[in-house]
């Protein structure tokens, strides 16, 4: 079992790396954008030097051997303005500076160094300039999460109640009602459910904020009102899904011995299932649950930007405008639904294991 | 011990006269697809979704080549935002081509004596109002604006300030008789309003409050009448400076005074000016000693009235124009509309002009006139026409846009089946990618097995562990939004469910007696994968594939309307099929942001449609699998 885990561990691990490795260089192949303004840009540059994926040289404004060697730059240069970047005088310093970029491979060995020694992600170029790319991530990490435990613990009990009472009540009106139900919630797009309950919600009966209210501005109470939109546009689906697959492990341990004899023994049908069945079916349930929060996780980027939530999702869009591509904030990003998603994973594994005895860990095929 | 002997002549033949030979059912044989097919017609439900699937897919097919197509890749200007109109339904009063408007401020003028309701004029004819559906509501606000009315104006003095001034906005010529009327609603007793008269607009013209005459003092509220006779001449105009003071500076900011109204009255007690409201808040601001003197002039409760209401806006937009035309076009016109110039009666009410009959482009003729250019001897003739509505806008006549239209001018219905038929199209050629790849990855992996089956299930969990939103943004970055990019989306780890359930098929046959006796007859690897093990497999395979397509679909719509996929103006040739960039995604994109302007329809229809599509795609895609995998049923 602890040879199974510490496996699994190593791979995520492996994984997560090689994700971010074939990331960092694919990035890296593109152009650079770096800050517009000639201050930030400087500032950004000059920590890029100080942590190794750029060097500098200077040219003094009053030399005029040196402005020719600038000018030569300027207008021969390949990569200038993708690889290769030109800072007028900053604050009257009278120095030119000509910053290149070191080759990919260097850059990747800093880049490992920087994150496991310094835990140094790079700073930001366009959210929000020269601000280290991993606290503006972390900033957004609390709210994505919040909103995705809010979906879940709003959809948990709707989806056990209806999935049960589904089994129960099987092929009957009620039963044949909730499959149509299900089938619209799991087939609509989570977009267009999304503009529906906005344009219901929001426009129709006025009831709610059409738009995320800000954090920090608006009261507890209006940013309570915020999370119903999104809770109820990711929950539905959701609940619909749970309500499938509940209702199909249940009719199948219903036609179980052990109900059989529940009920020989004298309790009602409803005893059976809610003292016996329930029980056995909730077995290859759990991991789904664990498993629906990253999948909750990985969809909450469409969410976060038609309702302007502030959260992750959103920011790495903004990082993705194009012609302004924040390189750090997208790597940190990926880091971020990469660990979620794995470690999800991880735990949906190992509590197989936990549950269900019977299942055996890493057992050969 | 004896040995039994058996000879010969102790075996008869069971039967020596027939053949034994396999009996022919009684029953009808049925090949595997036919047992599919009457699987699959017997869930009337899914045959049901099938039919209207179908009937989808042949209306994105043909709809965008029946409509013109100016209709749906042209912008028009002229045509935006019209609401949906349907024929039959519209008999009913809803998609009647009217659009319910919210919120719009009225004009006072024409407020109905008898039902006390107004609506607005601006953008608006009066004609084509449905005034059953018409009410005001009040909204109170402090905006310095003249759709707003009545309420109060406050002037407060700052804090480390002593006192604060407004002033009339003109002149007032004071005759004998002529007194001030100021309607003060409030006054904070901690200070007084003084009222000077000044013949300059400026306070900057004066050195000191000294120079003005002041005419009198307020120190509560209530109508107080002052006569400003006393400091000036009979004749002559002076500004009146309203001026609240402080007997100390103020340490809170809070002292004000709120005037209701001021107004300058006659000898016969008529006003010959009248400021509230609107008019008062726009007094400009009098000081004298700019060190001592601040402070903030402010609207309170104004009121502003507006009108919710439905609006024919079909019937404005197509309602008869008058336009004045050359005579070569009056007679081109005529030329071209065969029995036009027959139909033409004097019109009764207008003894200059003409009637023309139904159906031509010009309804009636409001007059002639004939300008000479002096001097030249040359004359031009201009026809004052009344033009037909549809005609001016190149129509036949009054158009049904079944789905209103867009933003741009272009006919929704149309442009939505448009869409459709993109992301279908991206949807079965990524399925049809993603199948080729899943299989061919799939198969090997299982086939050859051990170490191989090893090393490319490692790939497919690093790649398929790939954050979605990552690889999203590494395309964007190196190849950017479009077509490409979009394709790339949808496939990059879309055959790794393909591969995944061609595994475990292969896994499941592989060890199968006739794979055995293949391969033991020599066949190759190829041979065996594809001729003996693919077929089998084969049902389950497509199933999950086709279970696949609204996924894919899913992926298009919400790529697009981020901004990551296709947009509009973007297109794509795959040999004859033209792909324009509209899809569902991009007219969901447009339509969201009018949502809020009330223009609900840019985002129902394509709703509606993208989850009829999503639904019918799903129950078809089940109603499959249930026919080819019976076993399969209801997982």
């Amino acid at each position: 079992m602890t040879r199974y885990i510490i496996q699994r561990v190593v791979w995520i691990f492996i994984i997560l790396f090689t994700t971010l490795t074939i990331t960092f260089t694919l990035l890296k192949l593109a152009p650079e954008y770096p800050p517009t303004k000639n201050e930030e840009k400087d500032t950004w540059l000059e920590k890029q030097v100080q942590d190794g994926f750029y060097t500098s040289v200077y040219y003094s404004i009053d030399d005029p051997e040196d402005m020719a060697a600038v000018d030569y730059i300027r207008a021969n240069e390949p990569g200038i303005n993708q690889s290769v970047f030109i800072v007028n005088p900053v604050r009257d310093s009278g120095v030119i500076k000509v910053f290149y970029r070191v080759p990919i491979i260097t850059q990747y060995f800093r880049w490992i160094e920087n994150i496991v020694r310094d835990w140094n992600w790079g700073t930001s170029t366009k959210i929000r300039v020269n601000v280290p790319a991993f606290t503006i991530i972390a900033e957004k990490m609390p709210l994505t999460l919040y909103l995705n435990l809010a979906a879940l613990i709003f959809y948990l009990p709707f989806g056990f109640f209806f999935g049960i009472l589904a089994a129960l009540k099987k092929d009957t009106v009620l039963d044949n009602i909730m499959q149509v139900l299900i089938m619209v919630f799991l087939s609509v797009p989570a977009l267009v459910l999304l503009l529906t309950l906005i344009i219901l919600l929001s426009y129709q009966l006025n009831l709610l904020p059409s738009l995320f209210p800000l954090v920090g501005i608006e009261s507890f109470w209006k940013v309570a009102q915020g999370f119903v939109i999104p809770v109820l546009a990711v929950g539905l689906p959701s609940i619909a899904g749970l309500t499938r697959i509940l209702r199909a492990e249940l009719s199948e341990v219903l036609t179980s011995e052990f109900v059989l004899l529940a009920k020989t023994k004298g309790l009602s049908h409803t005893q059976a299932v809610l003292r016996h069945a329930i029980r056995n079916s909730l077995v290859p349930m759990v991991p789904i649950i664990i498993g629906s929060f990253a999948g909750l996780l990985g969809g909450s980027f469409i969410l976060e930007s038609v309702y302007a939530i502030p959260g992750v999702g959103r920011v790495t869009l903004q990082a993705l405008v194009a012609g302004g591509y924040d390189y750090n904030v997208i790597l940190v990003s990926s880091a971020f639904y990469s660990t979620i998603g794995l470690s999800t994973a991880l735990i949906v594994d190992l509590s197989y294991g936990l549950i269900d005895p019977q299942i055996r860990m890493g057992a050969k095929r | 011990m004896d040995q039994k002997i058996y000879t010969k002549d102790m075996f008869v033949l069971v039967q020596e006269n027939e053949r034994l030979l396999d009996k022919k059912f009684k029953t009808k044989q049925l090949t595997y697809f036919q047992d599919a097919m009457l699987r699959f017609t017997k869930n009337k439900y899914n045959v049901t979704a099938t039919v209207i699937l179908a009937i989808m897919i042949l209306l994105s097919i043909f709809v965008p080549i029946i409509t013109p197509r100016n209709l749906y890749l042209q912008t028009n200007s002229s045509l935006t935002t019209l609401p949906p109109r349907i024929p039959l339904l519209e008999q009913l009063g809803i998609f009647d081509g009217t659009k319910e408007f919210r919120d719009q401020p009225i004009d006072y003028s024409t407020i109905d004596p008898e039902t006390g309701l107004g609506y607005p004029t601006i953008g608006f004819q009066a004609d084509y109002f449905l005034f059953d559906t018409l009410t005001n509501q009040d909204v109170i606000g402090t905006d310095r604006s003249p759709q707003f009315r009545g309420g109060t104006n406050e002037l407060f003095v700052d804090t480390e300030r002593i006192a604060y001034s407004i002033v009339t906005p003109a002149a007032i010529t004071f005759l004998t008789g002529h007194t001030i009327e100021v309607n003060i609603n409030e006054i904070d007793p901690a200070g007084v309003l003084k009222v000077y008269l000044s013949a300059q607009p400026l306070g900057s013209a004066y050195a000191s409050w000294d120079l003005l005459p002041l005419i009198g003092t307020i120190t509560e509220a209530g109508v107080h009448v002052l006569d400003p006779m006393t400091a000036v001449a009979n004749g002559v105009a002076r500004y009146v400076v309203f001026k609240y003071e402080l007997p100390a500076v103020s340490e809170t900011g809070t002292e004000y005074v709120s005037f209701t109204s001021i107004a300058v009255k006659n000898a016969a007690d008529v006003a010959v000016n009248f400021y509230d409201g609107y008019p008062l808040a726009m007094f400009p601001l009098y000081t004298i000693d700019t060190l001592m003197e601040n402070g903030r002039f402010l609207r309170k409760n104004a009121i502003m009235t507006t009108a919710d209401f439905r609006y024919d806006v079909y019937d404005a937009l197509f309602a008869d124009q008058r336009t004045t035309i050359g005579d070569d076009e009056y007679f081109r016109i005529l030329e071209e509309n065969e029995g036009m110039e027959e139909s033409i009666v004097p019109d009764p009410d207008n003894p200059d002009g003409w009637l023309f009959g139904e159906g031509y482009p010009i309804v009636s003729v409001v007059r002639v006139e004939v300008l000479s250019l002096p001097g030249t001897g040359i004359t031009a003739t201009n026809y004052i026409v009344m033009l037909d509505g549809a005609y001016a806008l190149d129509f036949e006549s009054t158009p049904y846009f079944l789905f209103g239209t867009d933003v741009f001018g272009r006919d929704l219905f149309t442009l939505i089946w448009l869409g459709l038929r993109t992301s279908l199209l991206l949807g079965f050629m990524a399925a049809c990618v993603n199948i080729f790849i899943g299989i061919i990855w799939g198969a090997t992996s299982a086939y050859y097995g051990g170490q191989v089956d090893i090393m490319m299930e490692r790939f497919t969990d690093i790649w398929g562990n790939f954050p979605q939103i990552t690889m999203i943004a590494i395309i964007t970055v190196l190849i950017g939004p479009g077509f490409t990019a979009l394709f790339i989306f949808m496939v990059y780890d879309g055959w790794i469910g393909a591969a995944h359930v061609t595994r475990s098929q292969f896994y499941r046959y592989k060890g199968r007696e006739y794979v055995l006796a293949a391969r033991t007859l020599g066949a190759s690897d190829s041979r065996i994968i594809f001729k003996h093990i693919l077929p089998n497999a084969l049902g389950t395979i497509i199933t999950r594939v086709i279970l696949s397509i609204p996924s894919v679909i899913f992926l298009e719509v919400n790529l697009s309307y981020l901004g990551f996929g296709i947009g509009n103006g973007s297109s794509f040739h795959i040999g004859p099929v033209e792909l324009t960039g509209t899809s569902i995604g991009v007219i969901l994109n447009d339509g969201q942001q009018q949502i809020f302007a009330g223009n609900l329809w840019m985002v129902i229809f394509p709703t509606i449609i993208v989850s009829m599509l999503m639904i019918t795609f799903n129950m078809f895609g089940n109603a499959l699998r249930d026919a080819l995998n019976p076993q399969l049923r209801g997982s």
